[in-house]
């Protein structure tokens, strides 16, 4: 059947529906990810979205349950070039995938065409209907996109992931399950709580570490967790992640500007400032820390991504936090940031090795 | 120039056997990098035509046989800084692995002892992989059969095995599957100082090879991925191959990346590694079967699939550049620290010269490859492996079709180069798909891509193509055999046929532009032309290594002339054509496989001044007087034998003419002797002769064109034994030779220069080289000051 999909700007790109025959408007975003259609589509920073995925033929290599990053799929819709009909593990087909999720999806789509033009004139809403007449472009234009996308996501009740080692409190603004994997492959023993959790119930659970998620949507939907920011910085070791490292820099009065070209590719190069070591890591984000105010700040950069310059990671200079805007957990794309919690995990020994254990005093 | 580097690199060249890889724009990009950042380039080479160029990068062009004791020698004689082994093949990494403690201090570059004896040293590779904790199959090399014989009890069958020869060669790999066919294999006459080598067979399993480049700061980058549609068993070049591997998902990508950077780490290679692996997708069971620490095959494919200046980037890592810091020409800053994310998949297919069968096993058999870009694998394969005008698909399938079902299955169970075909008639009898995935190893994707074109050749037999179907038909790659104008004609159509860049769309490097297209299926074309005139040159289909090479040649050449006298070249061809590096974002390429862009209307006819076509046949709309036909078209041949010969190039622009290459030719004692640049020790007898018969030739030729005279000396007279309208083969040697460069002067001639009257006959014959290229037997070469040509010529006619 044929559909379209419509941008906020009027322009419309024709396709053929799949998947879910629903009408649905969300935030477009281009995905450059080269493999991890699983991921991606149910990575909790898709909540909200219309996902582009530029790869071609998509869908050949199957689907695995054992990737997803949610229980359910977050993202509203996707949008595709080709896609391949059959998979060589003799899984469920992309194509009928999306109608097991029921998300509403539309193929043959100029994906080149629609990169560019969200190049061109940056991320926009859009929407997946039947018919393309001014009416239609007229509802996007007055469509508000809800500002609570990390509510929707983060997990409504505090939830463990036991293991026997460190314990760590990872507050869930759209927790992927990647973290959690690689927190259990280093034995941590991590409670999970939701965005909203205050400063006093998170130190009931005595952590010796907290780390603040990746997550949807923009930092400054979520000025409680800012707080509980400042309230916990100076007594604990800190990880944040995408939006975790946003909030972070936010509550140590930097400033938080959006990327001329967003970062949503799976294998991108980020920097470290020190050794000049290159690593390829997983990129799903739209901000990015003001370079102009970091001087002024008690951070210093630690990461630049090498394409655009931009801020990757910081580290305070007095506290021990560390943050990064990439995804070291991957899910998808190159592990070469594995080592992002191996450092944090350092971090934390080396506070508790200490004699009072006190952060003030690190 | 990073310091402390080497400032005087010996370049290892190929050599001329028809197995090597053609890797002559690597080549160039190579030494023209060196060029540019400063470095004294020398070169070893059995044909110096194979460079591509005039010799204008390099400080010394060294023509003899490539082998260690030339490099050896040259070592000796210039003492380079450092040697360069990566374009030089397989060969040139035996060459290096054979130095080891004789260079002294002179440095390897972009490979090393250890890696390139372990490509050569089966056990050497195992022993290092398995220290790596890398993935590696069983295997023993000995030449105990006792040894031999326990090996396999251990690992079962069925296994490889093939001999290993001192002198470095092997027989190529034999399956075995049992122990009478082991026993036969072990009975074959045994050749002294040979090893037998056994494997733990993995036929069946998929076939990859990732291509990542390192610095020497240990950073990484995965360049590209390629897939094999046939599995391991046969030949990697004789397979259809395409990229990106698009069947592997994030663990098993993320699995053979990491798998790829630890083993280049591991031999510690600077630039470029390809690293071949077996994976089997029902155990997930996977090895490392090989690795080429060197440009490849596989690095001129990524190169034409992402963009990614590979060559240039290896030569400057091995320099020391950091990856991120890498320049292109003229200083322009360059990341390589960039992984390509590619929006479409560009495929190669083999080509084989003979149109019969030909059964595939694990040595090449392919004489050529096409390439194709397209978005999804059934354009990609209608427009390569399935495009009858490339290879006769429709007879084939129509053979196929007379075959009964026994016959065919015996097709399905020894894979030929028509497997594509036996499939699609396989499909076409209703064969079960998983069976056919079970033998051939072909994984299902693919053939459920054959039985969607099978389908859709149906719809489109019958005529039921309508704007129903037409969505998923464009979808599925019907562009081009009559199909287009459908697609052009329908206002209500999901896409149309446009033209699409190749470049990789990754946010890095957005300011290397190269211009490289595709035609293709979308809703708005990429191509953005000039306000200048343009010449569009149709380039032809390449069937041969000295083809690949004359057309990489003639076209650099036409497309630099073309810039450099104010127009714009636009290379359209039924395959790739990639420039060297320098001249890539200035050229606009487009590869139309089904050559639609006539009927796209996208370059507005106005601005055409004139057309080059490689091909012998005019398109049917053609306009004549528009279209230059550059290939040779032979007009006259006349049987005469004759100790003695000359071939000259004559360029004229209908009234006048110039001679400013003349090749001499002479048989003596079983052998052939040629010189180039003979202008210049003609005597004036010989040129007025040949003047005269060149006008008499020329008496009916009122236009611009090229011309190529064959004359024989009998009874002390030249006679015109054959004539050519267009350029032949001779070309690299003519224009290599001659200080005249012919194609710029066919290109001002073709834009309307003249050729001023009345010059003299020296004028004409007019040829200011000092270097002459000797050819002898048509395969050995050397290059020749001015006196050694005239002893040589001395000798010759005693």
């Amino acid at each position: 059947m044929k559909r379209y999909l419509i941008l906020e700007d009027g322009t419309v790109f024709p396709g053929v529906g799949f998947g879910s025959s629903i009408i649905t408007t969300g935030q477009l975003v281009i995905s450059n990810n080269r493999t991890g259609i699983e991921q991606s589509v149910t990575d909790p920073d898709a909540e909200g979205q219309i996902l582009a995925f530029a790869i071609p033929s998509i869908g050949s290599s199957g689907i695995n349950r054992d990737f997803y990053e949610s229980i359910n799929s977050q993202c509203k819709g996707v949008v595709i070039g080709s896609s391949s009909p059959s998979t060589i593990d003799g899984s469920i087909s992309f194509g009928d995938w999306i109608a097991s999720l029921g998300i509403p999806g539309i193929k043959n789509v100029d994906v080149r065409e629609l990169s560019k033009h969200i190049a061109e004139h940056g991320e926009m809403k859009a929407s997946i209907m039947d018919t393309h007449d001014e009416h239609a472009i007229d509802q996007i234009k007055a469509l508000v996109l809800p500002p609570d996308l990390v509510k929707r996501v983060s997990t409504r009740q505090s939830y463990p992931n036991p293991n026997m080692g460190i314990k760590i409190v990872v507050v869930d603004l759209g927790l992927k399950y990647s973290i959690l994997r690689q927190l259990s492959y280093r034995d941590c023993n991590s409670v999970i709580v939701n965005y909203n959790a205050t400063p006093e119930e998170i130190e009931n659970l005595h952590p010796d570490g907290i780390i603040f998620s990746n997550g949807p949507g923009s930092p400054s939907d979520i000025p409680q967790t800012i707080k509980t920011i400042k309230a916990l910085q100076k007594k604990y070791p800190i990880l944040g992640i995408g939006l975790g490292n946003l909030l972070i820099a936010l509550a140590n009065d930097c400033k938080i500007i959006k990327l001329a070209q967003p970062h949503h590719e799976s294998s991108l190069a980020v920097k470290e400032v020190a050794s000049g070591k290159i690593d390829f890591v997983n990129h799903n984000h739209s901000y990015t820390i003001d370079q102009k105010y970091i001087g002024s700040s008690d951070f210093i950069v630690t990461n630049i991504c090498v394409a655009d310059g931009s801020i990757e990671g910081i580290r305070h200079e007095y506290l021990p936090i560390m943050c990064v805007l990439f995804e070291p957990e991957a899910a998808p794309g190159p592990n070469d940031g594995y080592y992002v919690f191996d450092e944090f995990l350092d971090l934390i020994d080396s506070i508790k090795f200490q004699d009072d254990g006190g952060v003030d005093q690190w | 120039m990073v310091e402390s580097e080497p400032h005087s690199i010996l370049v290892i060249g190929p050599t001329t056997s028809d197995k090597n890889v053609d890797l002559s724009t690597a080549m160039y990009d190579t030494v023209e990098i060196l060029h540019q950042l400063g470095y004294k380039t020398s070169v070893i080479v059995e044909d110096p035509t194979s460079l591509l160029s005039s010799g204008k990068y390099f400080d010394r062009i060294v023509v003899a046989r490539v082998t260690g004791e030339h490099v050896l020698q040259y070592v000796h004689e210039y003492h380079p800084d450092a040697i360069l082994p990566t374009v030089g093949d397989r060969n040139a990494l035996g060459i290096v692995s054979s130095l080891n403690g004789k260079i002294g201090s002179v440095k390897i570059l972009g490979s090393n002892y250890m890696a390139s004896l372990a490509t050569f040293k089966r056990e050497l590779f195992i022993q290092k992989l398995t220290e790596s904790q890398l993935p590696v199959i069983n295997f023993v090399s000995s030449d105990d059969e006792k040894e031999i014989y326990s090996f396999i009890r251990s690992i079962g069958f069925p296994i490889i095995a093939r001999r290993r020869y001192s002198n470095r060669h092997s027989s190529g790999w034999t399956n075995i599957n049992n122990l009478f066919e082991l026993d036969n294999f072990m009975a074959l006459e045994d050749i002294e100082d040979s090893r037998i080598e056994i494997e733990r067979s993995i036929r069946g399993f998929s076939e990859y090879s990732f291509t990542v480049v390192r610095d020497k700061f240990d950073n990484s980058a995965l360049i590209g991925t390629i897939e094999d549609i046939e599995p391991i068993g046969i030949h990697h070049l004789d397979s259809n191959l395409i990229s990106p591997a698009i069947s592997l998902n994030d663990s098993k990508l993320q699995k053979m990346r990491t798998a790829s950077l630890k083993l280049a780490q591991a031999f510690d290679i600077v630039g470029v590694c390809t690293v071949h692996f077996a994976y089997n997708h029902k155990t997930n069971e996977y090895f490392i079967t090989e690795f080429i620490p060197r440009l490849s095959e596989e690095t001129k494919f990524l190169e034409y699939a992402t963009s990614y200046p590979i060559a240039t980037a290896v030569v400057e890592l091995s320099l020391g550049y950091h990856l991120d810091k890498l320049q292109l020409d003229g200083g322009r800053g360059f990341n390589g620290a960039s992984e390509p994310f590619v929006d479409h998949i560009t495929s190669r297919f083999p080509q084989w010269s003979a149109k019969g069968q030909k059964y595939l096993g694990p040595s090449k058999t392919s004489d050529s490859s096409i390439v194709v870009n397209g978005f999804s694998i059934e354009e990609v394969f209608n427009k390569g492996a399935l495009n009858d005008k490339l290879n006769h698909n429709v007879e084939r399938r129509e053979q196929l079709s007379k075959l009964d079902d026994d016959q065919l299955f015996e097709k399905i169970i020894h894979p030929t180069n028509w497997m594509l075909d036996v499939l699609i008639e396989a499909l076409r009898r209703k064969f079960e798909m998983p069976v056919l995935s079970e033998i051939t190893g072909i994984n299902m994707p693919y053939l459920t891509v054959l039985k969607n074109l099978l389908d859709i050749s149906n719809l489109i037999d019958g005529d039921e193509v309508s704007t129903d179907n037409i969505e998923r038909l464009v979808e599925m790659g019907v562009k081009g055999v009559g199909q287009s104008e459908l697609l052009l004609d329908s206002d209500d159509v999901v896409t149309k046929t446009v033209v699409k860049s190749k470049r990789s769309i990754t946010v890095s490097n957005r300011n290397y532009n190269n211009q490289n297209f595709f035609v293709t299926a979308g809703i708005k074309s990429d191509l953005k032309l000039s306000d200048k005139n343009k010449i569009i040159v149709r380039s032809p289909i390449i069937t041969s290594k000295t083809d690949i090479m004359v057309r990489q040649f003639v076209l650099m050449q036409l497309v630099q002339s073309i810039a450099q006298n104010g127009l714009e070249a636009i290379v359209i061809g039924r395959e790739p054509w990639t420039a060297p590096l320098s001249s890539r974002e200035k050229v606009i390429e487009i590869d139309d496989p089904y050559m639609e862009m006539k009927s796209l209307d996208l370059i507005p006819e106005e601005s055409i001044f004139k057309v080059i076509d490689f091909s012998k046949h005019l398109n049917e709309d053609d306009q004549v007087d528009n279209v230059f036909q550059i290939n040779a078209k032979q007009l006259k041949n006349v049987e005469m034998p004759g100790e003695i010969s000359l071939r000259a190039m004559v360029v004229t622009d209908g009234n006048n003419y110039l001679v400013p290459s003349v090749i001499y030719r002479q048989e003596s004692d079983g052998h052939s002797f040629e010189i180039s640049s003979y202008n210049n020790f003609l005597p004036v007898a010989d040129r007025s002769a040949i003047s005269k018969l060149i006008e008499q030739e020329l008496e009916d030729n009122n236009e611009v064109n090229v011309f190529n005279f064959e004359f024989v000396r009998s009874n002390d007279h030249w006679v015109v034994t054959k004539s050519f309208e267009g350029m032949t083969d001779d070309i690299i040697r003519h224009e290599l030779a001659s200080s005249v460069h012919v194609i710029d002067t066919l290109v001002k001639l073709i834009l309307g220069n003249k050729i001023e009257d009345n010059k003299t006959l020296e004028e004409i014959f007019n040829n200011q080289d000092n270097r002459y290229l000797l050819t002898v037997d048509d395969k050995r070469y050397n290059l020749l000051d001015f006196e050694s040509t005239k002893e040589q010529l001395a000798k010759l006619l005693k």
